[in-house]
């Protein structure tokens, strides 16, 4: 009996997290920003994730994939039937539950021809451009400096792939999609530049894969798509000190037709 | 025993099963799964990676480097052992058996 859901978009899946009890769901809600019943929408779900503490596992299917959370979840979903289940194990099921959603969204948006980058990512009218790091490399910090754009999400970003080139969705609001100008992956420094990069090296520090994610063929699809979105949007390393000035060397970097759009607008 | 112990011009290696890799833009992307660990080597490496088939031995392997990069047999050898010690050691390849 499931007593209370939330949905959340990732690019163009819903996900509908289906939780055991009300109390666990608005604890739960807290972490994804908005109240439970915000979120939810009138769309069909595209997949569905139950959520519970401390109970008993179900029985699986030979299809379904592993959520393993190294103690702080454990769960399995299914791609053949977009169903699956989670218990949160650990003592903080908010961000127990967050983690499992960030590995999960990596397998329905990689399911779906994209991938999820760790970025930041910031949109003008049309235009993204998403700063990549691990945590605490600073990519809040880049939204909190960046008030004229749009946030579209501080931390993961989906990418998806179309004829015409690369878009960029903020997860999990799924605010987009917007064209992607350029990734910059972040390093803290005193003064701003910008250091060019091979593809084989963005490709490398654009990675990031769920913790523990081993499949062979998701790798290397994660991979082949890494490949593409270098050939086609600059991915460079973004030395930055802490104030708006670096938006100079990404504008610079990455279109002088935005640089004239932008000047000013910090 | 070191890893350049057991490297010897007759060794014959093969990419290591547990690695997922990728040429992109003639250097080679390796990822070790599980731990997410990203490695990247160069052209020449990314050609070598290439070739290690279970067959060639280390020798044929930097008779076919020297020839494609010009460079002296010799220092092909070198270099090629250096690298698959380098790979060994990383556990990116395994002894042929």
């Amino acid at each position: 009996m499931m007593d209370s859901c939330m949905d959340i978009s990732l690019a163009n899946i819903h996900l509908r997290l289906r939780f055991s009890d009300a109390s666990l769901c608005r604890r739960c809600a807290t972490v994804f920003g908005s109240s439970p019943g915000g979120r939810r929408t009138s769309e069909t779900a595209s997949a569905v994730l139950d959520v519970r503490t401390n109970e008993a596992q179900p029985s699986h299917s030979s299809t379904s994939l592993p959520l393993d959370g190294y103690g702080e979840y454990n769960g399995v979903f299914d791609p053949a039937t977009d169903h699956g289940f989670v218990v949160l194990t650990g003592s903080s099921p908010a961000e127990a539950l967050a983690n499992c959603v960030r590995g999960l969204c990596s397998t329905l948006v990689f399911s779906n021809g994209g991938l999820v980058l760790h970025a930041a990512c910031l949109a003008k009218d049309s235009h993204a451009w998403l700063f990549a790091g691990p945590s605490g490399a600073g990519k809040s910090t880049i939204c909190d400096l960046s008030p004229q754009h749009t946030m579209a999400s501080d931390d993961l970003t989906a990418v998806t792939e179309h004829d015409e080139g690369f878009r960029a969705w903020g997860l999990p609001d799924a605010l987009g999609p917007y064209e992607i100008k350029g990734v910059f992956v972040l390093v803290q420094d005193t003064e701003n530049s910008i250091v060019p990069l091979t593809n084989a090296k963005g490709v490398a520090k654009a990675l990031a894969l769920p913790r523990g994610e081993s499949r062979p063929d998701i790798i290397a699809g994660t991979l082949a798509i890494l490949d593409r979105l270098t050939q086609h949007v600059p991915v460079m390393e973004l030395h930055f000190r802490k104030d708006p000035s670096f938006w100079e060397c990404v504008l610079g970097s990455s279109g002088k037709e935005q640089r004239a759009e932008e000047d000013g607008q910090y | 025993m070191d890893s350049i112990d057991r490297v010897s011009d007759d060794s014959v290696f093969t990419r290591s099963e547990h690695v997922v890799s990728r040429t992109v833009d003639g250097e080679e992307v390796i990822v070790e799964p599980g731990n997410g660990m990203v490695n990247i080597i160069s052209a020449v490496g990314s050609r070598i990676w290439g070739l290690l088939d279970g067959n060639r031995t280390a020798v044929e392997i930097a008779n076919i480097i020297a020839a494609e990069y010009e460079v002296e047999p010799d220092q092909a050898l070198r270099d090629c052992l250096g690298f698959l010690s380098d790979m060994e050691s990383k556990k990116l390849v395994n002894a042929a058996e």
